[in-house]
Order: C-alpha cells, then sequence, then structure tokens
C-alpha cells in the first residue's frame, strides 16, 4: 500500500513546476511523512493549484474555445452542414468509391476544396490545443485527454459510419489529434499569452468554426455580400478557397507573435 | 487585511528569519496552533503572499536529509512586516475587554 502511495506521489508530483515539486518533495521528505500522508498533502496541493486555476479569466476564454466549437460541429452535425461533414463525406466518398461527392465542381476545384478542407481542420485543431496548453500549462494534457475522449465518443460514432475500413477512420481521426495535440505541445512550452492575447485565441478559434460552417446559411449571406456587394454595391473577389488560407495564416500569425514575445 | 492563515505564515517565516522555507514554517506553524497545516495550504498561501509582495521566495541549497532537494526559503519584505503588524494590531484593539483577554493577562500577571 506505501509503495503504491509513493508511486502516485511520484506520479502527482510531475503535475508541478520542477522547482516546487524539488521544494515540495523536499519537503515531504524532510518531515518523514508515509506514502499515504504524503499523497494527501500533494493532493491537497493539486486540488488548490485547480481550484486556483480557475480563477484565471484565460483558463475560462481557453475551455469557451474549446466547447463551443466542439458543440457547433456536434450541433450541425446531423444537417450535414459543418467543414468537417464535407471532408469527411468528400473523403469517405473517395476512398470508398472513387469518385467525388461534390458534382457541381470540376476535379481540379473539388481536390483544392478538399486539401482545403484538411488544412483548415487541423489548423482549427492546432489552434484550440494552444490555447490550451498556453491557458493550462502543466495541467493541459489531463485537459487534452479529456477533450480527446469527448470528441471520440460525440462525434467518433458518426464519424465511423462514413468510413468502411475502420484505418481510413483512424487515419482520419489523426487529421484531427495530431495537430491538436502539437498545439498543446507549443502552448505549454511558449507559455500563458496574456489576457489580451488569450482573448484574441480565443477569437481566432470562434472564427475558424464559423468558417468550418462554411455551407450554413449565415455563411452563405455572408458570401453574398462578399461577392456582389449587398446593398452599398461595391464587389470584391472571393473564391471558396480563401477562408481556408486566411486561417492558416492567422494560426501562422498568432504562434509567430506568442513565440517572439515568449522566447 | 490579512486572513489568519496568512499571518500565521507571515510570523512564523518572520521568526524563523534566514532559515525559513517550507518543512521550516510548517513545523513552526503547527507547533504554535496545535493544528495541522497541509503543504497545499501552505504553498497556495505562500504563493499568495508573494503575488501580494508581502514576501520573497526563491530556491535555496539542496540538503541530504531533504533527500538532495532544494528548499523553497522564504523573507518577509517591509511590506509584509508592516502588514503583519497591522493585522496584530487590530486584534489586539479588538480583543482589549473581552473575556478571554482579561483572563489571558491574569494568567501571564
Amino acid at each position: 500500500m506505501n509503495r503504491i502511495c509513493w508511486w502516485l506521489v511520484g506520479r502527482l508530483s510531475r503535475g508541478l513546476e520542477p522547482g516546487e515539486r524539488d521544494a515540495v518533495l523536499g519537503d515531504i521528505a524532510e518531515s518523514g511523512e508515509t506514502g499515504a500522508e504524503a499523497l494527501r498533502d500533494l493532493l491537497s496541493l493539486a486540488v488548490r493549484r485547480q481550484a486556483a486555476l480557475w480563477k484565471d479569466a484565460r483558463a475560462w476564454l481557453a475551455l469557451g474555445g474549446l466547447i463551443a466549437p466542439v458543440a457547433m460541429l456536434a450541433g450541425g452535425w446531423s444537417s450535414w452542414g459543418s467543414w468537417l461533414g464535407f471532408v469527411s463525406r468528400q473523403l469517405g466518398t473517395v476512398f470508398n468509391l472513387g469518385v467525388l461527392a461534390e458534382s457541381a465542381m470540376t476535379r481540379t476545384d473539388d481536390i483544392v476544396r478538399l486539401v482545403c478542407g484538411i488544412l483548415l481542420m487541423m489548423s482549427w485543431a492546432g489552434t484550440a490545443g494552444f490555447a490550451l496548453g498556453s491557458a493550462l500549462r502543466r495541467s493541459a494534457w489531463a485537459y487534452a485527454a479529456f477533450v480527446s475522449l469527448l470528441w471520440w465518443l460525440w462525434i467518433g460514432p458518426p464519424l465511423r459510419l462514413m468510413f468502411r475500413v475502420p484505418l481510413r477512420w483512424t487515419l482520419f481521426w489523426l487529421l484531427i489529434l495530431m495537430p491538436f495535440l502539437w498545439g498543446v505541445h507549443r502552448g505549454v512550452r511558449l507559455g500563458s499569452p496574456g489576457v489580451g492575447r488569450m482573448a484574441l485565441l480565443a477569437g481566432a478559434i470562434a472564427t475558424l468554426t464559423l468558417i468550418l460552417q462554411v455551407e450554413d446559411s449565415r455563411a452563405t449571406v455572408a458570401r453574398e455580400l462578399w461577392s456582389n456587394g449587398g446593398s452599398l454595391g461595391w464587389r470584391l473577389v472571393w473564391t471558396p478557397q480563401m477562408p481556408p488560407f486566411l486561417a492558416i495564416l492567422w494560426q501562422f500569425g498568432i504562434l509567430t507573435v506568442a513565440k517572439e514575445k515568449n522566447i | 487585511m490579512l486572513g489568519e492563515f496568512e499571518y500565521l505564515l507571515l510570523t512564523a517565516a518572520a521568526r524563523l528569519g534566514e532559515g525559513a522555507y517550507g518543512a521550516a514554517i510548517r513545523q513552526e506553524i503547527e507547533g504554535a496552533t496545535g493544528r495541522q497545516c497541509s503543504i497545499g495550504a501552505l504553498y497556495t498561501t505562500l504563493d499568495r503572499l508573494e503575488a501580494k509582495g508581502l514576501v520573497n521566495t526563491w530556491m535555496g541549497e539542496a540538503t541530504p536529509q531533504r533527500g538532495g532537494r532544494a528548499k523553497r526559503m522564504v523573507r518577509v519584505t517591509a511590506k509584509g512586516m508592516a502588514a503583519a503588524g497591522a493585522f496584530y494590531s487590530a486584534v489586539t484593539r479588538v480583543s482589549r475587554g473581552v473575556a478571554w483577554e482579561a483572563k489571558r493577562r491574569a494568567v501571564s500577571l
């Protein structure tokens, strides 16, 4: 029992910053506590640290930036209206039938749109991970595991139906998961970006999510306004490929700024 | 205004002087109050006091009895001393004339 407690103490202490871990484990060693007492002490510290974390607005901004998009994606799923739905449908059709799902466009346009969709999806997952990692630091990995499990349980079942071969479904899942974990890693390494930049990140995630909803009626209105100028009569060039590239450029911009300011 | 535990921590650190660090402060508080002081309460309160500018902390040397791990040393700042003094004065003033204060004075005389 004592050995299990000490093993747990060792695992739990990894969640502390290196300096604090040294001080806390040293204090425990000096006071000659048993494994159970040490575990209780460390748990009390972990619980208080978590409670303190949620007093910070940045943690709520990061969580809001994650929950809102997941809810929107899941909500848009049933109507096949989300970009995620488009990408997975397109991929699934190409994989399973060897033909393209969107017949209104040329083959080149269709492929470009598919690639853009995948990049945008990866970009969204990376930004969400970055926000989580930079706001929650070392605790981020526990939340990342929780969010990944949530995605797997929530979005996984309808996605699995679309792919006949499990390997293809797993590959698709990795397209979301890998950039997300990479984003968490970058966020943890670069540190807390401050409330202002955190709000910018949350805004970036929200905007990316809106772009994901490109087939939604609101996006159609926005596209009409963009293309025809509405009542103002001005006109800008619209291509379906622009939003994903803008979104990706934006994310790289944010990462670059965060890197410049923190290192 | 300080909280009760904040005051206890500041007073223990001030009493220990150069030898104030996590485990020693904890022992001092437990000895004075007869209550258990958890590491969680100690370190989160230290963080709070440091954020308020009432203490400074830094990593000290490692000793064999700590398994070669460094200590988190604590020093009370001038602002911390003033805050502890103000807390003590307030407690002394508000306690004047109450039953337990009169009893304590009688015992000490």
